[in-house]
């Protein structure tokens, strides 16, 4: 009869433990990706070696636009993809996608892997930050300064590395 | 309103800059068309050395054959007969094309030579024969028409 009382106690301590734990948990929430797109243009210096010293020019004018992916459970991270497009000279088509670091709301750092793929290809990495001057909620104007080197492709000054410094602006919208 | 002014001048800043985005030379292949290349900061052909050589060839081949025309200039008439004037001579033959020449065309043949001047009779005095006909000219490369040559025939003796 004793044996029974106990074991009687220990079921109920065990049901209203599992009880409490189900009623001390929050509803879980699926993960949600933000989104925010960007459109701008940019230009800034370019460097080479052609074969008879560095030069430094004006690099080409382009229009540049792609979107950061971040997740809602850590926005400071992101991962941006970038497409442009140089319109000067014989146009080209390059592409970048950059890991950003966002240390405030409106101010980040990132690295990148760039490159064009026609008519030449070119290949490199770099690193940059972008400022946001915010208009509103989910609109604002973004400030990008960057510095690129791209050693690999075919569209290398006398197969040496071409520097780029650049610096772009546009409008950054949430999606 | 600020703002915007800033941008401008930030955006200004490097489309002013006297350093052109490529100008006259070139630091990147795509800056050349599509058929040429950077090099040395120039754009030069993909494939230079061999074209201009096979131009170089079709230069030398028409020299050669103006040389070979003027070969075909005519025989000079034989020297007159006596009483008869010499019959003209034949006119030279047209220069065969010269092997390997392109562009040449076989010289034309050469104009007939005028026939000589009778000498008056009896006289004794020996008329010109009448000029040989002239080569055939601009053959290419072919070989001069040989001169015509010139029957010479004696009239009375003196």
């Amino acid at each position: 009869m004793l044996a029974e009382g106990a074991t009687v106690k220990l079921w109920l301590a065990v049901v209203c433990s599992v009880l409490g734990a189900v009623a001390m948990t929050h509803e879980a929430k699926a993960e949600e990706l933000l989104m925010d797109g960007n459109f701008g243009v940019g230009t800034g210096l370019e460097a080479g070696d052609p074969g008879t010293g560095l030069q430094w020019r004006r690099a080409r004018f382009r229009v540049l636009g792609g979107v950061d992916l971040r997740s809602d459970e850590g926005p400071a991270d992101a991962l941006g993809f970038r497409a442009f497009v140089e319109v000067e000279k014989r146009a080209s088509i390059g592409a970048e996608v950059r890991y950003e670091r966002w240390m405030a709301r409106n101010f980040g750092v990132w690295a990148d892997l760039t490159g064009t793929v026609a008519p030449e290809t070119l290949f490199g990495g770099g690193f940059g930050c972008t400022a946001i001057i915010p208009f509103g909620k989910k609109f604002g104007l973004f400030i990008e300064p960057s510095f690129q080197a791209l050693p690999l492709g075919s569209d290398t000054p006398g197969d040496g590395v071409l520097i780029w410094a650049l610096l772009s602006a546009g409008v950054r919208f949430g999606l | 309103m600020k703002r915007w002014a800033l941008l401008l001048i930030t955006f200004a800043i490097p489309f002013s800059s006297p350093m052109a985005c490529g100008g006259d030379g070139c630091l990147r292949n795509s800056d050349c068309p599509s058929d040429m290349t950077c090099r040395a900061a120039v754009c030069e052909l993909e494939t230079p050395a061999t074209a201009n050589g096979g131009e170089g060839g079709e230069d030398s081949t028409p020299g050669t054959a103006g040389s070979g025309a003027s070969a075909g200039s005519g025989g000079t008439g034989g020297s007159g007969g006596t009483n008869e004037a010499g019959t003209a001579g034949t006119a030279g033959s047209a220069g065969t094309a010269g092997s390997g020449g392109t562009a040449g065309s076989a010289g034309a043949s050469g104009s007939a030579g005028t026939s000589g001047t009778a000498s008056d009779a009896g006289a004794g005095g020996a008329s010109e024969g009448g000029a040989g006909g002239a080569g055939g000219a601009g053959g290419a490369g072919g070989a001069g028409g040989a001169g015509g040559a010139n029957d010479t025939s004696f009239a009375g003796a003196l």
